[in-house]
């Protein structure tokens, strides 16, 4: 049995993600199509708040946490801490504590939110951490129906912000979508992985749409009533448009029927599942790679980003699966 | 109990971030000005910061004699070695002749809002402005002195170390557990 405060603290894990993702998604949306910033800004304080009730859970799960009873963890100084919210605490604490740092920059150039600053990169790095936490934080919970949901929701919240983790190119390859083709890779194999089946790795294309959905309508409906609130007004050409959403690979629902197939089509053939999932890997590269040809932009070398991004993706599959035959030892049943 | 005490808490956290989060922002402190001759008439350029320096961001307004009603245009921010440059929020779009709008803190004078000239150097700022007396353009060279701050390379290698602590970490245990990983389908 997991313990209940890890199954509680999965969910409370899986609502501060919710609340940081969306917080993020509105402080863009605020940027774009109002502008004036504080540090108190409602999309700030929603972020910051889901963050702190990522930190604040894994305090809770953490330290109690002692003995057999625990499940499996890792030790560190007396404690038997569960990974997951043992990941899932520093994930949060980096972004906290990158959070100061950013602002500490900004007192020195300013408060451009466009320019590449590590403190940027780490915020988002900070935050595909806490997503990969809290997949880890469901994956303990895979023999129950709940926690499998749970595990779906949580990749589907991870391929979101993945999509958003880097930003500009190298040598003509978009490194945002080379990040969020391969985190988009790495989470549907660890998927499949769990939970060796192709009806979750489908129902992780499902919630996929609603997370997109509510970044796509959340945004632009709580920036124009905010500004109203506060009477600040739009910019001349405040755009409206969910520019988070529209960074989300519109294809990945489909990505996720392909998995589905292929993992019912690799068990009832015996096919080696880190082939499978190398191929699978690829397969997701190309598909996003091709998709964001057509609707924006891949950098300026489109065939080498398909070359890139591809073999990125075969090794992220590769990954995942190997991710989720350890993951898979995180519920104390299989310890 | 517990529940009673995080009601407590939450509430608490309400009412210490809700004046913040209700106010609006401050209005802009215009620290310098310059004249742009625009055709007959002129525009005033003004600065929250000065002198510009590279990487540093601050905010512009524009403002032409007779105010901004009525009248439209774009400016291209031309970089020291001569590449128009997009800017800013305004400046997403990618377009080199950044549409003239309202700054959303000084809405009587056009702006750029945050925006900071990423190269050290002397820019150009080259307007182009329609109003009832006929379209009239004028140019603004801003000097751009060196980037506050340590060289970008340090700040990236201080940034990213811990980064890099994380990653040495965490490889030497993949190494050490990977093998132990059953990789079948009935693992």
């Amino acid at each position: 049995m997991v313990p209940k405060r890890q199954v509680v603290g999965a969910w409370l894990l899986l609502t501060g993600f919710g609340s940081l993702w969306l917080g993020v998604a509105w402080d863009g949306q605020w940027h774009v199509d109002v502008g004036p910033d504080t540090f108190f800004t409602a999309p700030h304080l929603m972020f910051y708040f889901g963050s702190a009730l990522i930190g604040l859970t894994s305090l809770a799960v953490v330290l109690p946490s002692r003995g057999a009873a625990a499940g499996p963890g890792v030790r560190v100084l007396g404690f038997r801490a569960p990974v997951a919210f043992l990941v899932a605490g520093l994930g949060a604490a980096g972004h906290l504590l990158y959070g100061a740092i950013d602002l500490w920059w900004h007192t020195i150039y300013g408060f451009d939110i466009l320019e590449s600053t590590p403190s940027h990169l780490s915020l988002q790095l900070a935050m595909q951490v806490q997503a990969i936490a809290v997949v880890m934080a469901f994956a303990a919970l895979r023999h129950t129906t709940s926690g499998k949901w749970g595990l779906a929701a949580a990749g589907a919240f991870g391929v979101a912000a993945g999509s958003i983790m880097l930003d500009g190119d190298v040598f003509g390859v978009s490194l945002t979508v080379l990040g969020g083709s391969a985190v988009a890779a790495w989470t549907l194999c660890a998927i499949a992985g769990v939970t060796r089946s192709a009806w979750w790795v489908a129902a992780l294309g499902l919630l996929f749409v609603a997370v997109h959905a509510a970044t796509f309508f959340f945004p632009p409906l709580a920036t124009g009533l905010y500004s109203e609130g506060i009477g600040q007004p739009l910019r001349d050409n405040a755009l409206g448009v969910p520019l988070v959403a529209l960074a989300m690979p519109l294809v990945f629902p489909l990505i996720a029927v392909v998995g589905a197939v292929s993992v019912v089509f690799a068990r009832r053939r015996d096919v080696s599942p880190p082939v499978v999932m190398a191929a699978l890997g690829a397969v997701i590269g190309l598909f996003v790679v091709v998709s964001q040809y057509l609707f924006d932009e891949v950098g300026t070398s489109p065939l080498l980003a398909a070359l890139v991004i591809t073999a990125f993706g075969a090794i992220a599959g590769r990954f995942g699966w190997q991710s989720a035959a350890l993951m898979r030892r995180l519920t104390p049943r299989e310890a | 109990m517990r529940f009673r005490s995080a009601l407590g808490v939450a509430v608490a956290v309400l009412l210490v971030a809700a004046p913040g989060a209700t106010a609006q922002a401050s209005t802009l402190t215009i620290v310098h000005s310059e004249q742009v001759s625009l055709g007959e008439s002129t525009l005033t350029a003004s600065f929250t910061d000065w002198p510009v320096r590279a990487g540093r961001s601050l905010d512009f307004t524009f403002e032409p004699t007779g105010g901004i009603e009525g009248r439209t245009g774009t400016v291209r921010a031309i970089a020291p070695s001569g590449e128009p440059t997009a800017l800013g929020i305004v400046g997403l779009d990618g377009e080199a002749d950044m549409e003239l709008q309202r700054h959303p803190l000084a809405r009587h004078a056009w702006g750029l809002d945050v925006v900071a000239l990423p190269e050290e150097g002397l820019w150009r700022f080259e307007f182009t402005v329609h109003g009832p007396d006929g379209t009239s353009t004028g140019t603004l060279p801003i000097a751009a002195g060196p980037m506050p701050g340590p060289s970008p390379a340090v700040s990236w290698v201080v940034g990213m170390a811990p980064w890099a602590v994380v990653l040495l970490v965490l490889a030497r245990r993949w190494l050490k557990v990977r093998r132990s990983a059953v990789l079948a389908w009935s693992g």
